[in-house]
């Protein structure tokens, strides 16, 4: 019998610690939500949301919280982990929409958990904020208009063209004088995920817009850890700038690769944070352009973001390659606390026509709003480091349209 | 464009002494024990991480490279003692076993590291250019490291009193059991060998990539992929069915449509399956699965 | 092997009716939403996971690509929304036929290579599934994956809410129970299984093997298929990522938790493994680690799956109770074979 007790003590463990504490509904606060990763694979990108707007959510409430109309509200922020599952990131989306009656969400980190989520978000009409550029394939003027499809969802990263125009700009006009000699062809090299295609398409349209011939897109398989084939490959193209187009990891890992391989005179290396350059102690005999997603940690020509991330980084998140990913989302809990005072009422149709109607100051920009389509603009900043180490930054103004 | 070929020679030959180094730990737990552990590229992993520890403490790559083959053939010993050992008689408990262990592996790992990703400097920085071929040290390093680990386990598994009693082991447990064979000793025994490869693995593998909680993931299958190939518990099957499957991501990357590298892979696997279905050198028949 | 069968089959099949009847009760319960929707994904699975049991449970077969063929009804669903504006109640049978061809196509090499081998290279086709699906362009909506848009109708009426999905799905896991059933305790159910006991003595007994084994990958696909319309329809995205290889090892893990031999199997391992983690409410990676402690500890102590264990417990128990000496124990595959 003992085994029956040993099994019935193992049943109980499992079992134990399953208080899911109903929230009781207050009449003082504003609930939101933010659905992300905080276990399994994207933790790391995942975790820098509910670090972001928790961040957000505590300001405003130690400022006093939220004045709507003659009352103020607290916000309460309710976080979700997916699990980097996308059943478990559906049914965190119906528990906050539904049982707790959230007013707003954020996430996710993960582009198709976000199109499953805003299935659900928007019926509801439930106010949907997410970083994922790759939106764009369901926002337009039509689905966001009042009654449209997606009428309460906004896309907190800019357009798809302004991010890759503002990148391209800012890698060549950083990295031309630090090679020496005009740079006139780019080779890019991209994970074959669903954001490295939709992004590859864009950058490479940004390149040619600025003048650059680009004989060939390098694709590889998500979890490539040797690189060297392609880098090879990439060499025996002649390029002037090799561009490691998504993801900051896979990029970091390339690197040292292409060094080795001695495959272009300059790199760029998207979404790597000069802090983690610094970091790591890494250094390239030829001069090494980084970008942000959107801004940088380590180094910055923007003087918001000092501050912005010694405070994030206070409050315990971990500095890694995705840490200013919660820029995508800081700012906007902000904009949305504006908007409720602004409307002077939660409706969430009210606080919408707020959100389209007004400009925020914002760490990202000082001048951020929302397009027809319910998308923002704002730089991306890129940052270069010499041969000797020294680093610089700058923001480029993104494109006004995009290229043909 | 001959350098370049030759390039794309080297690349493919330094793909698969990384793909062979986890295979033959894998064909020899899978092959001679039968215990199915896809946890294999978590202890890969771990040794990464407990290189990565020591090289942060202080200690040089080599000692940092000692103590993760130590600390994770430890971490077998127990894991084989503690766990695996109750599910000899039915090798999917074991499976559901490792499945149980990659989760919690990787996220005690997120839980006192953090998930980002780690590396180490480069034990060795040199690169030589031979007539526009560059050749890095590192990777030399992990070549020569992964052929002497490869003919040291070959000569242990087919030569020695304990290789051949393993064998018969492997054949028939009751036989070997009655025979006076400490069946369970050498399961033991070839399960921390199987580890102990793993951090050594894990070790050179952060020498040449930076390391994250779930790097293991992707490497693993790969590896039970070519100790199927080459035959399972085959240890020269697992050299040169590793080599092929180098060679061909080498140059699918290379020359062919990059993105559709990793179905070249598998493609090549079913064939050389239909061809040769017990691998290409044959093998132990493994665990029965149902 | 012990092919002995205590009680007359309809005894097997009332535990599994009387479970899902209970679970069909769940709704009047008022659950939280997030329990309902883990409860869809978790029945979807179920179903997904009857064809594993006929494969891996009847036949002998692991497939380490069932997710693939999961994928291809999912798949087939939105194609078929998008560019034929085909909805829901058609989608479900070609869907699943589809993946019925697809399965059978998986399952040839399986007359040549066997054991391991073969699981392995079910996982190699699961893959290149994934693979071509990334790669498809415009069709497949490459990496990004499809949207599907059109409602579900249940008698002219919509049915997209939570609860009438959830009967949608019960009503299928019922199917697929009942159907599982039915093929278990056929003369086709006896002939798989002398397949899975004995390959060689099976063929010498004048049994097709190859033929068969094929077949019950056509039957794993049947319903692998629906379970995909399904998850489409409720998931309204899907993308290549949802049908490689870890939810495949996922789906393969679940119904060997659960027990794939016996028709209650299947719904146990879906709930427990779906369910798990939402009893462990503690910081994310605690939660994580505590999980997989689970799995491991319950697969130790409970080493036939769930169900088989949990009938062990229940006889001794009743031993116990009723104070008679306890029986040697007779191995538990066989015994509660059609449990």
């Amino acid at each position: 019998m003992r085994s029956l007790l040993l099994r019935s003590a193992s049943a109980a463990l499992c079992l134990a610690a399953s208080a899911y504490s109903a929230s009781a509904q207050d009449a003082d606060t504003i609930k939101i939500g933010v659905v992300a990763a905080e276990s399994g694979a994207f933790v790391s990108a995942g975790h820098t949301l509910p670090a972001g707007v928790g961040l957000a959510v505590k300001e405003i409430n130690d400022a006093g919280g939220v004045k709507i109309g003659d009352k103020t509200y607290k916000i309460e922020l309710l976080k979700r982990d997916d699990r980097t599952d996308i059943a478990t990131a559906i049914a965190a989306t119906q528990e906050l929409v539904r049982d707790d009656k959230v007013a707003a969400i954020f996430g996710s980190e993960s582009h198709d958990f976000t199109l499953a989520m805003a299935k659900i978000t928007q019926p509801a009409k439930v106010i949907h904020f997410a970083g994922n550029s790759t939106l764009a394939k369901v926002l337009n003027p039509q689905s966001v208009a009042p009654g449209g499809e997606d009428h309460y969802l906004f896309q907190s990263e800019p357009q798809e063209f302004q991010r890759s125009g503002s990148t391209a700009r800012g890698v060549l006009s950083l990295l031309t004088p630090l090679v020496g000699h005009p740079l006139k062809k780019s080779v890019v090299i991209v994970g074959n995920d669903a954001t490295g295609q939709f992004l590859t398409s864009y950058y490479v349209k940004a390149l040619k817009a600025e003048g650059q011939e680009v004989p060939e897109v390098i694709a590889y398989p998500p979890d490539t850890t040797d690189f060297s084939p392609f880098l090879t490959r990439a060499k025996s193209l002649n390029p002037d700038v090799v561009h490691f187009w998504y993801n900051g990891d896979s990029t970091l890992t390339a690197l040292p690769q292409a060094l080795e391989l001695g495959v272009a005179p300059s790199y760029f290396l998207f979404g790597v944070d000069p802090g983690i350059w610094k970091e790591r102690g890494l250094s390239a005999d030829v001069p090494v352009a980084m970008s942000c997603v959107p801004i940088c940690w380590g180094e910055s020509s923007n003087a918001n973001a000092k501050t912005y991330f010694s405070n994030y980084f206070a409050a315990g998140a971990p500095k890694g390659v995705t840490s200013s990913v919660s820029l995508l989302y800081y700012d906007y809990v902000h904009f949305l606390a504006d908007a409720w005072e602004k409307a002077g009422t939660l409706d969430p149709d009210a606080t919408v026509a707020a959100l389209e109607s007004m400009h925020h100051k914002g760490v990202v920009s000082d001048d951020l709003s929302f397009n027809a389509s319910h998308q923002v603009t704002h730089a991306t900043e890129v940052c270069a480091a010499a041969p000797g180490g020294a680093i610089t930054c700058a923001m480029q103004q993104p494109p006004a349209e995009a290229p043909n | 464009m001959l350098p370049i070929l030759i390039q794309q020679l080297l690349n493919g030959l330094s793909i698969a002494s990384v793909i062979t180094l986890i295979a033959v730990g894998v064909t020899l737990i899978f092959g001679l024990t039968g215990i199915i552990n896809f946890a294999h590229g978590e202890f890969l992993m771990i040794g990464s991480f407990v290189t990565w520890l020591a090289v942060q403490a202080g200690t040089g790559f080599v000692p940092a490279l000692v103590i993760a083959i130590l600390a994770v053939a430890l971490m077998g010993l127990v894991l084989e003692r503690g766990l695996f050992r109750f599910t000899l008689t039915r090798p999917t408990n074991g499976f559901i076993v490792s499945l149980g262990l990659i989760v919690v592996l990787q996220h005690v790992v997120i839980l006192f590291f953090g998930p980002n990703q780690k590396s180490i400097p480069r034990p060795l920085a040199g690169v030589w250019d031979v007539g526009g071929v560059r050749i890095a040290s590192v990777r030399v390093m992990v070549i020569l490291v992964t052929i002497a680990v490869v003919a040291m386990t070959f000569v242990m598994i087919t030569r020695s009193r304990y290789g051949r009693a393993l064998r018969a082991a492997v054949e028939d447990r009751d036989t070997a059991a009655l025979m006076g064979i400490p069946v369970r000793r050498y399961i033991t025994g070839v399960f921390v060998l199987g580890s102990a490869l793993a951090g050594l693995g894990g070790a050179l593998l952060i020498a040449l990539f930076p390391v994250t909680p779930f790097t293991g993931g992707t490497m693993v299958m790969k590896g039970f992929a070519v100790a199927l190939m080459g035959g399972l518990g085959n240890l020269t099957g697992a050299v040169v069915a590793g080599l092929i499957l180098g060679i061909v991501e080498g140059f699918s990357a290379g020359y062919g449509f990059s993105e559709w590298t990793d179905a070249y892979s598998f493609g090549l696997m079913i064939l050389v399956l239909l061809v040769r279905p017990n691998g290409l050198f044959g093998g132990t028949s493994g665990p029965k699965m149902a | 092997m012990i092919m002995k069968s205590s009680s007359s089959p309809l005894a097997s099949l009332l535990p599994a009716l009387a479970v899902l009847v209970v679970l069909a009760l769940v709704p009047a319960l008022g659950p939280s939403n997030r329990i309902l929707s883990l409860a869809i994904s978790a029945g979807i699975n179920i179903v997904a996971l009857y064809g594993l049991a006929v494969l891996f449970g009847q036949t002998g077969i692991l497939s380490m690509g069932h997710a693939a063929l999961v994928g291809v009804g999912a798949y087939t669903a939105a194609i078929l929304a998008r560019d034929l504006g085909i909805g829901f109640w058609v989608a479900l049978p070609l869907g699943s036929l589809l993946a019925a061809a697809v399965a059978a196509i998986v399952g040839v090499p399986s007359l040549r290579v066997s054991g391991h081998h073969f699981v392995i290279m079910t996982f190699a086709f699961g893959q290149l599934l994934s693979i071509v699906l990334t790669n498809g362009g415009a069709f497949t909506g490459a990496a990004t994956g499809l949207d599907l848009q059109l409602p579900v109708t249940w008698f002219g009426r919509p049915a997209g809410d939570l609860v009438p999905y959830y009967f949608i799905v019960i009503a299928f896991v019922a199917i697929s129970a009942v159907a599982s059933w039915l093929i278990i305790n056929s003369s086709y159910g006896r002939t798989l299984r002398a397949i899975r006991e004995n390959e060689k003595l099976a063929a010498s007994l004048g049994i097709n093997v190859g033929r068969h084994k094929i077949g019950a990958f056509v039957v794993s696909g049947l319903f692998a298929g629906v379970s995909g319309v399904l998850l489409a329809y409720f998931f309204r995205h899907i993308s290549p990522n949802q049908f490689s290889a870890f939810p495949s090892i996922y789906l393969a893990l679940m119904v060997m938790i659960g027990g794939a031999r016996l028709l209650l199997g299947p719904i146990a391992g879906g709930i427990l493994v779906s369910f798990l983690p939402e009893m462990l409410n503690l910081d994310p990676v605690e939660s994580r680690i505590l999980y997989g402690i689970c799995l491991i500890a319950v697969i130790l102590l409970l080493p036939n799956g769930l169900i088989a264990g949990l009938f062990d417990g229940l006889r001794a128990l009743g031993r116990r109770l009723v104070g008679s000496a306890p029986r040697p124990n007779v191995p538990t595959d066989g015994t509660s074979e059609t449990a």
